[in-house]
């Protein structure tokens, strides 16, 4: 995986070490359907070092609006929190669980640069998604989903499945008012 | 492997008490019908009660669906690898979202994974043999491929508004896109290629239309042989089963071999993609076809949670219903003999604002598949992109993008009163 290398790259470095055309991908990461300049702000970063939990005990707390780094495990030692809401092949697959805060109930997004499938889970049940977008060939990040988020003094647990790559950038962060 | 969890769990227990395994979308005494309802859109059920072996192979199918493949010898990818190097997605489910059709693009942009740039030879689109591809870059553009490789390039999708008026004065919008190929990066594209966009259609029922009987479907409009099964597949017909479907898909979409087609869709002069290192002979095993397979045999329509005014009437009495069949009769289905799968499985020229271009701009003679409408009422849960390019932003624009064949029905949508007009449209909402 070459992440680290290119986390201080624009996007349109990334393309190049990706051997995707320079003018396509820097299209790619304007692809989303929102706009993400804070995200891309963030992925710029290197990102606070953390290992995700094999279970909701061990899940590290996180802070929104910072980039990590999440090293994850083998998909088959993990206890998740509730299943992943998304069937897929477990083969080979990476995964694990930390935990935010959110002081404001609203709309909040969880940007990751691999294409893991994400669950948040609130009171053990997955909280439905209300929408995603992606961009193809970018990692700064790859792909976006929409929650709405409610007042709890609870932590809310994120899962992260089904990928490959044990490494994973993330960052949750609230959406701007007026801007889903 | 850790299998999804299924009917098959309870399968030795079943077994115990004499029992049988149904899925929880069908009780023993419903009537069977197309339809199911989906509580959860990340878990599409089937239309059929199935065993516990089928149930568990629709499971892993649909796992299958969601699964990103990876490229050949990623340590630790077991099964799944094989991607590419060349490809638009790594996962079906990305273009074919649990089973919904592909969204294509709200705005300017390049096109999205799911809206395929497919190359035709333009005398071959023109005579509906869809074999012929781009010399240089084959059958798809592919717009992603493995570190180490190059991409084909991308398209960006440019729209251009035009607007009129109804007969009682009510205004309409629509959305023209142009096709500008950028970074092409094997080189020139034959001029005379056909650069034909392509939505990703929903999988919604399609196990349904493979049983559509041969004696309701127009003659054949393909040059194949009379005797070769009559083509039902794809947004020209270009496919007569599902599994045929399947296979090109992910050769020349995901770069997986299978059992159909044993290789991918590197051209030629595309050297390095055509010695890259393999997931297997083939990559995609006869277990996971045949799940792909029955998942999307047995895949439902969702039924719509919507209801709405009987507009049927004024759908037939417009014309829609010639091409949009209401009913059609299936063959070989338990329970099932017939369809409202609202196609009639047959090209159409939907006149020349719809059809191709090829690569110098020119317009090639296009003919559609008239698109089944069921699981419209499912679409409408996110924003619209209809037609076989996206560019409909509602099933109104949809209609009035018909013409060719179709100019009749449209003009008699747009002579509607607009009560009517938007009942019409309501009730299709919810198909």
């Amino acid at each position: 995986m070459k992440l680290l290398a290119t986390k201080l790259l624009p996007c349109l470095a990334v393309a190049a070490l990706l051997q995707m055309p320079q003018a396509h991908a820097d299209d790619a990461c304007a692809g989303f359907k929102w706009d993400v300049k804070h995200e891309h702000a963030l992925f710029v970063h290197e990102g606070h070092v953390a290992n995700a939990g094999k279970d909701d005990a061990s899940a590290p707390t996180l802070d929104v609006d910072k980039l990590y780094l999440l090293t994850l495990v083998p998909q088959k030692t993990v206890k998740f929190a509730a299943p992943p809401s998304k069937k897929m092949l477990a083969d080979g697959a990476s995964a694990g669980l930390v935990h935010f805060r959110v002081a404001k109930p609203g709309q909040y997004r969880v940007s990751v640069d691999v294409p893991f499938w994400i669950d948040v889970i609130a009171d053990g049940k997955a909280i439905a998604s209300t929408d995603f977008s992606g961009a193809q060939g970018c990692t700064m990040p790859r792909k976006i989903v929409l929650y709405d988020l409610p007042a709890t003094q609870k932590t809310l647990t994120v899962q992260f499945s089904g990928a490959t790559e044990d490494k994973v950038h993330v960052t949750l962060t609230p959406v701007p008012a007026s801007k889903p | 492997m850790k299998r999804p969890g299924g009917c098959g769990f309870a399968f030795a227990a079943a077994v115990l008490t004499g029992a049988v395994c149904f899925d929880r979308a069908h009780a023993q005494s419903e009537p069977r019908s197309a339809y199911a309802d989906f509580v959860d859109t990340r878990d599409p059920l089937p239309y059929a009660a199935l065993d516990a072996a089928k149930r568990d192979s629709y499971d892993l199918g649909h796992a299958l669906l969601n699964t990103q493949f990876v490229a050949a010898g990623t340590p630790k990818a077991e099964r799944r690898d094989g991607l590419g190097p060349l490809f638009n997605a790594a996962a079906c489910d990305a273009c074919h979202n649990e089973g919904a059709r592909g969204q294509g693009l709200s705005r300017d942009g390049l096109a999205p994974a799911p809206l395929v740039i497919q190359l035709q030879d333009a005398q071959a689109l023109a005579a509906h043999r869809a074999d012929d591809g781009d010399p240089v870059y084959g059958h798809v553009l592919n717009i992603s491929a493995l570190p180490g490789y190059e991409a084909e390039g991308g398209a960006w999708v440019r729209y251009t508004e035009r607007s009129g008026l109804y007969p009682d004065g009510t205004s309409w919008t629509l959305r023209a896109p142009t096709y500008e190929l950028r970074e092409l990066h094997y080189g020139p594209m034959n001029p005379s290629t056909a650069i034909s966009p392509r939505l990703a259609p929903q999988l919604f029922g399609v196990g349904l239309l493979a049983h559509v009987r041969d004696s309701a479907l127009a003659a054949s409009t393909s040059s194949g042989s009379a005797n070769a099964p009559r083509g039902r597949f794809g947004w020209q017909v270009a496919s007569a089963t599902l599994e045929q479907q399947t296979a090109i898909a992910m050769s020349r979409e995901m770069g997986l071999t299978s059992s159909v087609i044993d290789h991918d869709d590197c051209t030629s002069t595309q050297t390095a993609c055509r010695s890259a290192p393999s997931g297997g002979t083939p990559e995609v095993s006869a277990e996971f076809m045949q799940a792909l397979l029955d998942f999307q045999t047995f895949l439902a329509v969702p039924r719509s949670k919507n209801t709405a005014d009987d507009a049927s009437s004024s759908f037939a009495g417009i014309g829609c219903a010639a091409c949009h069949r209401p009913r059609l009769p299936v063959e070989g289905v338990d329970g099932i003999n017939e369809i409202a799968a609202y196609t009639d499985l047959s090209l159409h020229d939907l006149g020349t604002d719809l059809a191709d271009r090829d690569a110098q701009g020119r317009i090639v003679p296009t003919r559609f598949r008239t698109a089944p409408l069921w699981g419209l009422g499912h679409t409408t849960r996110r924003p619209l992109t209809l037609l076989h390019d996206g560019r409909a932003r509602s099933i109104e624009e949809a209609i009035l993008w018909h013409d060719g064949e179709a100019r009749a029905a449209r003009t008699r949508f747009q002579s509607l009163g607009a009560d009517e007009r938007r009942r019409l449209l309501e009730w299709l909402a919810t198909r």
